[in-house]
């Protein structure tokens, strides 16, 4: 409990902690995803494993963005970078991600174009200020960076921003759960719900995970007492035997999310009818494609992107880390082949990565694990 | 060019998350240390994609800034790209305080800084409204702190 004193209310840190002790099974292990990269982040940064009884375990989801991007789309995205006259902006994150042909940051040195923006509407402010360039947007992130993309896209539409393209790599949070879910050998018993994709979709998109597989999931912010209000409300949940989907972020989640955010998203995009995920492999529906209406601002239909498929790094087992099947010490190359100075997979990239967050904050692995 | 520019260490954010805040060319932002853990506050460091990649000691410093001074064009557009960054970055959301808006751009104020985010989404916005942003983009308004 050393860590009990730091939060900003020490008091309600102890009251969650002894109630998550009092409502711990004592005959089994009960797993609990997060899904959210930012909460495992702040998992590892706060301690919170250090806080919680061992019958409780934290599961590691799909829930960072950059972790989730294949090697091939990678491939795609430095392909389109190295084109004569092609500003390439990113995220920093994405930065340092390898494809099969190194990082964007490699390309970089080799001579691309490449910037890092903290907004697509800077990359778009980058093309009016360039109109002898063409300026193309590495468009990635779950349903919360949606709306950026679909604002930006818009007004390039609208103020008629012709040398701009978005190269559109945006994921929905829905089917990479049920994919978890109908995955063999499946170990998770509740779902800490992401909070701001949540802002965005409301409640309602999880309640498949009640009615269908019959879990807990609780939509939660990102605070350390966050997380923990949050187990406690699982494991009453599971010791009532109820499973719902409850929300615990009602600060900023409605049930129907942000309509306007959704409308916008609608407007500019669609779903794709597949898309392949980094450890998952190709899921259905699973992501988004820029409409044909705004087809002039879709990377992907302006220049032949070549399409490329990579398989993942043998040794890498993202992919187990990314189901919850291993945890990021499990993993072979963990910490020797692959650090956040020089990742082999994704999830060692991203500061939201299971395995990187394990690294910088925790690196003490649970006695009972 | 893949150029890294001279930065100072101000003070740190998060200690042990290895992330200081640093004064580039006169913008002071948030960058990574944890590539040169050594470094304190007051220290010179060679900042590229925000993290920074090398202790330096003040007289090299100088000498880079003025030559990447004499560069010209490509270094003020790696300073412009720096100031024009924002918090509201990757997969993180912030809470932000509006002082100004109109229609579709807000200045908002959060931890001491001013940027600008788009407020289709949220719109009307009024001056003390909070908003929750993300990538230069205000995804909902916020009820006030419990």
């Amino acid at each position: 409990v050393r860590f009990v004193d730091e939060f900003r209310d020490g008091e309600v840190a102890r009251g969650l902690a002894r109630e998550i002790e009092r409502l711990a099974p004592h005959d089994r292990i009960v797993r609990i995803m997060e899904v959210c990269g930012g909460h495992t982040h702040a998992i590892y940064k706060h301690g919170l494993t250090a806080l919680i009884p061992p019958a409780v375990e934290f599961v590691h989801g799909p829930g960072c963005p950059v972790c989730v991007i294949p090697m091939g789309r990678v491939d795609d995205a430095i392909a389109l970078a190295e084109r004569p006259g092609v500003i390439f902006t990113c995220f920093g994150d994405m930065l340092r991600v390898p494809g099969g042909r190194g990082s964007l940051l490699e390309a970089k040195a080799r001579g691309a174009d490449v910037r890092m923006v903290y907004s697509p509407l800077d990359a778009l402010e980058l093309a009016r200020r360039n109109p002898d360039r063409q300026v193309v947007f590495f468009a990635i992130g779950f349903e919360t960076t949606a709306p950026s993309t679909a604002v930006t896209l818009l007004r390039a539409r609208d103020d008629g921003v012709e040398n701009f393209a978005a190269f559109c790599n945006h994921v929905t949070i829905g089917p990479p759960l049920k994919a978890i879910l109908d995955s063999p050998g499946v170990r998770i018993d509740a779902f800490i719900a992401p909070g701001h994709v949540s802002t965005v979709i409301g409640t309602r998109p999880y309640e498949f995970i009640a009615r269908d597989y019959g879990k807990p999931a609780v939509v939660t912010a990102f605070e350390p007492l966050d997380i923990l209000h949050a187990v406690v409300l699982i494991l009453r949940q599971l010791a009532e035997s109820r499973c719902e989907v409850e929300n615990q972020y009602t600060r900023a989640v409605h049930p129907d999310g942000n309509p306007r955010a959704l409308a916008a998203i609608d407007e500019t995009m669609e779903l794709r009818e597949t898309f392949e995920w980094r450890g998952l492999g190709s899921i259905p529906w699973s992501a988004l494609c820029i409409r044909p209406e705004l087809a002039a601002w879709d990377a992907e239909e302006r220049y032949a992107v070549p399409g490329v498929r990579v398989a993942d790094p043998k040794a890498c087992q993202c992919g187990e880390v990314l189901t919850g099947a291993l945890n990021p010490w499990e993993c072979k190359v963990f910490g020797t082949a692959c650090t956040p100075e020089r990742p082999l997979g994704t999830c060692m990239v991203s500061s939201e990565g299971a395995c990187a967050a394990f690294y910088n904050y925790g690196r003490r692995v649970p006695v009972h694990a | 060019v893949c150029l890294a520019i001279p930065a100072q260490i101000v003070s740190f954010v998060d200690e042990e998350a290895g992330l200081a805040k640093a004064e580039i060319s006169g913008v002071r932002r948030t960058v990574s240390v944890a590539l040169c853990p050594e470094a304190g506050v007051g220290d010179w460091v060679l900042v590229h994609v925000g993290f920074a990649l090398e202790l330096i000691d003040e007289e090299r410093a100088r000498e880079t800034l003025e030559l990447l001074e004499q560069i010209g064009e490509p270094y003020q557009q790696e300073v412009r790209d720096i100031s024009a960054s924002c918090v509201t970055c990757s997969d993180e959301a912030v809470e932000a305080r509006v002082v100004e808006a109109d229609a579709r751009t807000a200045t908002v104020e959060t931890d001491g800084r001013r940027e600008q985010v788009g407020v289709e989404l949220v719109a009307p916005v009024e001056p003390g409204d909070l908003l929750l942003c993300h990538a230069g983009i205000a995804l909902e308004k916020l009820a006030e702190p419990r």
